[in-house]
């Protein structure tokens, strides 16, 4: 684990924070495409029926988790802001 | 099966395919499989976005300004993250097992039919044998039975009453003899619930019984390239220039000019693809010479029951399939490479040959073979690579290709076609087989399946484009052919240890 100084993080720490959340939020938006290319088989039948939107439910998780990460990411990045200014003003 | 399909009064029923539920399966446990590999990726993301909440809470724990929001929204999205995986990784394993689930269901009640069938044919017998002998009338109610029997096969179809008939035979007359045959059948039955490859083990029986007698003998197989001027127009050469069709009677017309050009011969097409690739189609004729089983052809039964029991060839005194060794010398003496495409097409016992070639993996480990096209030929059972695609087209009336006594095998990669023809039925019983087997009646069953809308007959028109190497239905395809002859050639005197390998006298030259 990366350490920090005695007076808690610095606004760069923090802002490569968000940056690692932002680069999670693509995986999951990578994700999110490979699955529907996954999911679009020629299939037609009731059970076909359910795949889909099982297929579908998962692709609205993964956006879901990808927009959570990316609120994260804004209010980690907020936080660095808040320390930059903080440090400027120290 | 996948669907019934009428062209121009001929009905089609097809089995396997791209149209067939099989093929569907395995698209769909390929979709499980992608969807397993997603989760896979994505199962480090959870944890990252944890452990950065558990650095950055930890390193602001007793600071003023300390980012509660901040951490809080990053511990919902590691948890939402985790809970996506999860729920992909539960999707991709219910996915994925649906292909098995299903085989498993269809293995039960494939078990279930041919044990209610040989049960079935069980009491027939037994019932048979009771009213020769016990009952007043026996006699007349047995009669009664053989003609019922014997409507079955016009009510059903010659192939499919004939392959029952194969498959109830043993249990029909252990049923019909009664007493300790019959409990003997009834508890080896329990033992072994699926008794059906009846027609294998006779094809194995009768080759053991000829071997023993003496009828059949080990040989050495001679293979000769025909001049051009003994079977065409042609004055000199070996090659002959010539189009075909890429469509599935082009394919068929093939075997037909393999019955013609010479006897015990097969047809090399060097098919000179429009990206300048280079393909080779193999005609094979069907069975030439019934008497005597062993002749100096190698089309005659022996070679059909060489090619029938092909998996198990080491048990009988002839160890090789010869024309499985006429086909390799004359793939290699017209200059196939390694990997070029081959293509194995031939009808009845042609066909027998040509999907035996595509089941061994000797034979496979030499030529790329991508492709049999067979005509009225039993070949449900040989264990065809799964890479190979087989259109295998059979006619209701067609009592030759029963003679495998299994329905044909639901693959992706092996679509049979069974006609109705119309009329099929009508005229004397060996007009009716006559009609339904020869290749003049499949070819143009052929000609109408152009026409087919089913999916899996589409799949295989579309291989046969890709193999030929054109875009458009119907393109006429440039080839060179060549003619190459086999025969048997027996020991004069009784037959020594049984042959190893191949072994040819004046045989091409195998080089490449």
């Amino acid at each position: 684990m990366m350490g920090y100084a005695a007076g808690g993080p610095s606004a760069g720490e923090v802002a490569r924070v968000a940056g690692v959340l932002d680069r999670l939020a693509g995986q999951m938006d990578e994700a999110r495409v490979r699955l529907a290319a996954a999911g679009a088989v020629e299939w037609e039948s009731a059970a076909a029926q359910a795949f889909r939107e099982a297929v579908a439910g998962q692709a609205h998780a993964l956006a879901a988790a990808a927009d959570d990460l990316r609120g994260a990411a804004g209010l980690v990045r907020h936080y660095s802001l808040r320390l930059d200014v903080a440090g400027a003003a120290g | 099966m996948n669907a019934n399909d009428v062209c121009v009064g001929t009905m089609f029923t097809v089995i396997g395919g791209v149209g067939s539920t099989r093929y569907q399966l395995g698209v769909i446990a390929l979709a499980g499989s992608r969807i397993d590999a997603i989760s896979a990726d994505l199962d480090p993301v959870g944890p990252r976005a944890d452990f950065e909440a558990t650095w950055l809470e930890e390193g602001t724990m007793g600071l003023p300004d300390h980012p509660y929001a901040a951490v809080e929204r990053m511990r919902e999205a590691a948890k939402a993250c985790s809970t996506a995986r999860i729920g992909l990784k539960t999707l991709a394993d219910n996915t994925a097992t649906a292909a098995r689930r299903y085989d498993e269901a269809e293995e039960r009640n494939r078990l279930f039919l041919a044990r209610k069938n040989q049960l079935d044919a069980f009491r027939a017998g037994s019932h048979f044998t009771a009213q020769s002998w016990l009952l007043p009338g026996g006699p007349n109610n047995s009669v009664r039975d053989l003609g019922r029997w014997l409507d079955s096969f016009w009510t059903k179809g010659f192939r499919d009453a004939t392959e029952d008939s194969i498959n109830g035979g043993p249990a029909f007359l252990a049923g019909a003899a009664g007493g300790w045959p019959a409990l003997a059948y009834l508890l080896s039955l329990g033992r072994h619930p699926e008794r059906s490859d009846t027609a294998a083990a006779a094809a194995a029986g009768v080759r053991h019984m000829l071997d023993s007698t003496g009828v059949t003998r080990p040989g050495t197989v001679s293979v000769r390239r025909i001049p051009a001027g003994d079977w065409s127009a042609q004055p000199s050469g070996t090659g002959v220039r010539g189009t075909t069709r890429a469509t599935i009677e082009g394919i068929l017309e093939a075997p037909r000019d393999a019955y013609a050009v010479a006897p015990s011969a097969v047809i090399v097409d060097r098919i000179e693809r429009a990206d300048g690739t280079i393909a080779w189609r193999v005609a094979l004729p069907g069975t030439e010479v019934w008497d005597p089983p062993d002749s100096e052809n190698l089309f005659d039964l022996e070679g059909d029951l060489q090619a029938l029991t092909s998996a198990r060839r080491k048990e009988f005194m002839e160890k090789q399939v010869m024309v499985e060794e006429l086909l390799k010398a004359a793939l290699q003496d017209a200059g196939a490479k390694p990997g070029d495409p081959v293509m194995l097409t031939g009808h009845s016992g042609g066909g027998i040959h040509a999907a035996a070639a595509a089941a061994d993996p000797a034979f496979l480990a030499e030529f790329n073979v991508t492709m049999v096209v067979t005509a009225g030929a039993p070949i449900a059972r040989l264990p065809v690579d799964g890479r190979v695609g087989v259109l295998g087209l059979e006619n209701t009336y067609d009592i030759v290709t029963a003679a495998d006594g299994a329905a044909p095998p639901d693959r992706s990669n092996w679509v049979t076609v069974t006609s109705s023809r119309p009329g099929d039925g009508v005229g004397t019983m060996q007009d009716v087989i006559a009609r339904a087997h020869s290749l003049d009646g499949y070819l143009g069953d052929a000609r109408q399946a152009e026409h087919s809308a089913d999916p899996s007959i589409d799949g295989a028109r579309k291989s046969i484009r890709d193999f030929m190497g054109v875009a458009g239905p119907g393109q006429a395809v440039a080839f060179t052919r060549s003619v190459y002859q086999g025969r048997d050639v027996r020991p004069a005197k009784a037959p020594p240890a049984p042959a190893t390998g191949r072994e040819r006298r004046d045989a091409v030259p195998r080089g490449r």
